[in-house]
């Protein structure tokens, strides 16, 4: 009897379904405090997920996540308080805003390189803060309260933040699997190389960003349901930002997995574990960044792999120690020329 | 490739699906705030201990308010005497993390009740009192900023008004040409703040020459100070947190800005504010506690924390911490039940006197006196109502 054959990259699609599906079924089983605590992890999840997507898979190192949860957060809140729709329709409304600012900036964003594009980004976070305290009729300084009554919660608010994660997860397979996130890569990795080799650069680029800022967008969405009460110091602020850039580079840039092993160790093992004891939870983070960046600068996530691999032994189909099944520190993307993929089927360079 | 057989799959999805029907099912998650009559009664706060603002003063109050109930075996509930957990968590200045703890505090540590932390962060913590449906008894907010809610937070502090009406009443015993430059922080907290001051200023004769609004972290007053002296403005009202006052007075001593009066709203009432040494003296305060004023439990707090907090604001904040929670441990007690919804009733009905004077909430607000002090020598002496004062001395600092 012949066995259907399943391609091995459907395998992470498979447990990402599963895996959603899972966790979608908890929101009516658990109880109201780990739920929050859920909605909080899946919206860092989120976040520093989108962020992978264009630093780790696109080499765009971006500080300015801040502004996608601030676009998200408030276009959900004013549609739900100017207008009196419904919440799925300020949910909708979070990733299109924040996708139409992304696509504003874009033009002269993508233009930026480097270290320079970081900065601007960083700018934008910060001037949209400014903004945004300054506009009455987004509620100043003071912020929106929304209607709690009119937004999701408990568990279906748990539920909703379950669907924007596994999206950000999604989009994350899709650049390690798909033909375009090979080409994104390769910009990566050397985008003059890239670029004579006839990838379109700005295009790509663009397809990257406008997923991961509408994806973002989309969980400060959920947030603001989450936080009733939003304002420029809570959702504008410039740590969403950093903590994306935290819990990636803990995790692993540019790997499947090193993210939500990051949003674990940084947000429920650090900032949570320790919430009586925040100047503890600050020096240790402090001290785990230098660590990580000296001593295992593709994230812990990898490292992890590369032990559990020496431990099982090498697999037979494979070389354990190259590049192309690490995640790479952002710092070091085009140092180094990637080997061609093998074969028909799109090889990733980095780990899952 | 590799193979997965077709039974597998559908196994797979059997699960999924079994999972989701439960999910969608079952869709309705108890609420935690329930305790049993023999477990300890826990409140929480998520206050700023490092970072921009630390409160650990007010923390201090917190804890022998709850030190004394438990001492004398706890609080009395329905007959019942239950000793009472304070949960204290730390939120390093930030609202998103102050958000998360409140939220934590309520529905994972069941706290029946939430204390306050200051100023911005006690306005973004009413809403997440209003969202949880769980009280919250603040200080450290005027009670005119305290926004409109659902009526589960309650502010027993001192009044802006109250506060700007004794500045200018000591302004007017002072020697200068009525004219104001004003400096507001660019948040809420600060617009209402400089809105009212301004106003209140005008009434009692004296006029905003200049009136600035500057976002927080700024470093450079230059504009400001210039403002300042183009207009000849001889009193100073500044509104900001401590760092961005620490910059400005530097600042104005360096550019020769030399005004006859200088109050530190916010500012000048931290420790810290003594670290600008000399030029610190003279620098006017508003206060909401004094050990000459025959508050309640004054001689309590100056015996325990006179030690380790020598600043007459320091002894101030203990004593505003520990106002806020006798408050709020008087309404748990009379609520019959302790759950958030009797203490919030209860608040409601409160009539007593605490460490920083009677109480008696109106529209959730009650209005607790000020006083003016004025920093010498690295201390703050009361210098306005005049019962219990030391004369008012010049603005030594600057000039």
């Amino acid at each position: 009897m012949t066995l259907p054959t399943v391609p091995r990259r459907w395998w992470p699609a498979s447990a990402l379904l599963l895996s959603t599906v899972v966790c979608f079924a908890l929101g009516g089983v658990l109880d109201n405090g780990t739920l929050d605590l859920g909605v909080t992890l899946l919206c860092y999840l989120a976040i520093a997920q989108a962020w992978n997507v264009l630093a780790g898979f696109g080499g765009l190192v971006s500080l300015g996540a801040a502004a996608f949860v601030a676009t998200g957060s408030y276009a959900a809140a004013l549609v739900l308080v100017h207008t009196g729709l419904g919440w799925p329709l300020a949910v909708a409304a979070a990733p299109v805003t924040a996708m139409l600012l992304s696509l504003l900036l874009s033009a002269a964003l993508l233009r930026l390189r480097g270290d320079y594009f970081s900065i601007g980004t960083l700018a934008i976070a910060i001037a949209l803060q400014a903004l945004i305290r300054n506009w009455s009729w987004a509620g100043g300084a003071s912020g929106v309260t929304l209607p709690a009554d009119a937004v999701p919660s408990g568990g279906n608010l748990f539920q909703l933040a379950v669907l924007v994660a596994a999206l950000a997860m999604a989009l994350t397979l899709y650049a390690r699997y798909s033909d375009f996130g090979l080409r994104l890569a390769a910009i990566r990795d050397n985008e003059p190389a890239a670029a004579g080799l006839g990838v379109a650069v700005r295009r790509h680029q663009l397809a990257a960003l406008l997923p991961s800022s509408g994806i973002t967008g989309l969980a400060g969405a959920v947030i603001a349901f989450q936080f009733v009460v939003i304002s420029p110091d809570g959702v504008a602020s410039v740590s969403w930002s950093l903590n994306a850039v935290l819990m990636t580079v803990v995790g692993g840039t540019g790997t499947i997995l090193g993210p939500v092993l990051g949003v674990g160790v940084v947000y429920y093992g650090l900032t949570r574990g320790l919430q009586s004891e925040q100047t503890l939870s600050l020096v240790i983070e402090g001290i785990l960044l230098i660590g990580i960046v000296r001593f295992a600068p593709q994230g812990v996530w990898p490292l992890l792999c590369r032990a559990a691999r020496r431990l099982l032994g090498p697999r037979p189909d494979s070389d354990s120690d190259s590049d192309s099944d690490t995640g790479r520190p952002v710092a070091d993307r085009g140092k180094k020329d990637e080997p061609a993929p093998a074969g028909t089927e799109p090889v990733a360079l980095d780990a899952v | 490739m590799r193979t997965v057989r077709p039974s597998l799959r559908w196994a797979c999805a059997a699960v999924c699906a079994a999972l989701l029907a439960t999910g969608c099912a079952g869709n309705s998650t108890s609420s935690a705030g329930s305790t049993s009559s023999n477990d300890p009664i826990v409140i929480g706060t998520s206050i700023s201990l490092s970072g921009a603002v630390v409160l650990t003063s007010v923390k201090d109050g917190y804890q022998l308010a709850v030190d004394k109930a438990n001492a004398a075996g706890g609080i009395t509930v329905d007959g019942v005497k239950r000793k009472v957990k304070l949960v204290v968590l730390d939120n390093r200045s930030d609202t998103n993390t102050m958000v998360q703890q409140v939220r934590s505090l309520v529905l994972s540590d069941h706290a029946v009740a939430l204390l306050g932390s200051c100023c911005q962060q006690n306005i973004d913590m009413q809403g997440q009192a209003d969202a949880l449906k769980t009280p919250l008894l603040m200080g450290a907010l005027p009670v005119e900023l305290l926004p409109a809610g659902q009526g589960y937070a309650w502010d027993s502090f001192q009044s802006l008004a109250d506060g700007a009406d004794k500045f200018y009443e000591l302004a007017a015993t002072a020697s200068t040409n009525k004219k104001i430059l004003m400096v507001n922080t660019n948040d809420a907290q600060g617009k209402a703040t400089g809105e009212l001051w301004g106003g209140l200023g005008e009434k009692a004769g004296f006029t905003v020459a200049a009136s600035k609004a500057v976002p927080g972290g700024t470093t450079d007053f230059s504009d400001v100070i210039q403002a300042g002296r183009s207009t000849g403005a001889q009193i100073l009202i500044a509104n900001m947190t401590p760092p961005d006052c620490f910059a400005m007075w530097k600042q104005m001593k360096a550019l020769a800005y030399k005004p006859k009066l200088a109050i530190g709203l916010q500012c000048a009432q931290t420790p810290g504010w003594s670290s600008l040494g000399a030029l610190g003296d003279g620098t006017l305060v508003q206060l909401n506690w004094t050990d000459s004023a025959g508050l309640p439990d004054t001689r309590m707090i100056v015996d325990k924390f006179a030690k380790k907090y020598p600043a007459l604001n320091d002894l101030g904040s203990v004593a505003l911490g520990y106002h806020e929670t006798e408050l709020l441990l008087d309404a748990i007690s009379r609520s019959g039940d302790a759950t958030p919804a009797a203490i919030n009733k209860a608040l409601a009905t409160t009539d007593m006197s605490s460490a920083l004077g009677p109480v008696k909430f109106k529209d959730n607000k009650s209005t607790t006196p000020s006083f003016i002090g004025q920093w010498e020598n690295g201390k703050i002496q009361q210098v306005w109502p005049a019962k219990g004062a030391v004369p008012l001395k010049s603005l030594a600092g600057l000039n």
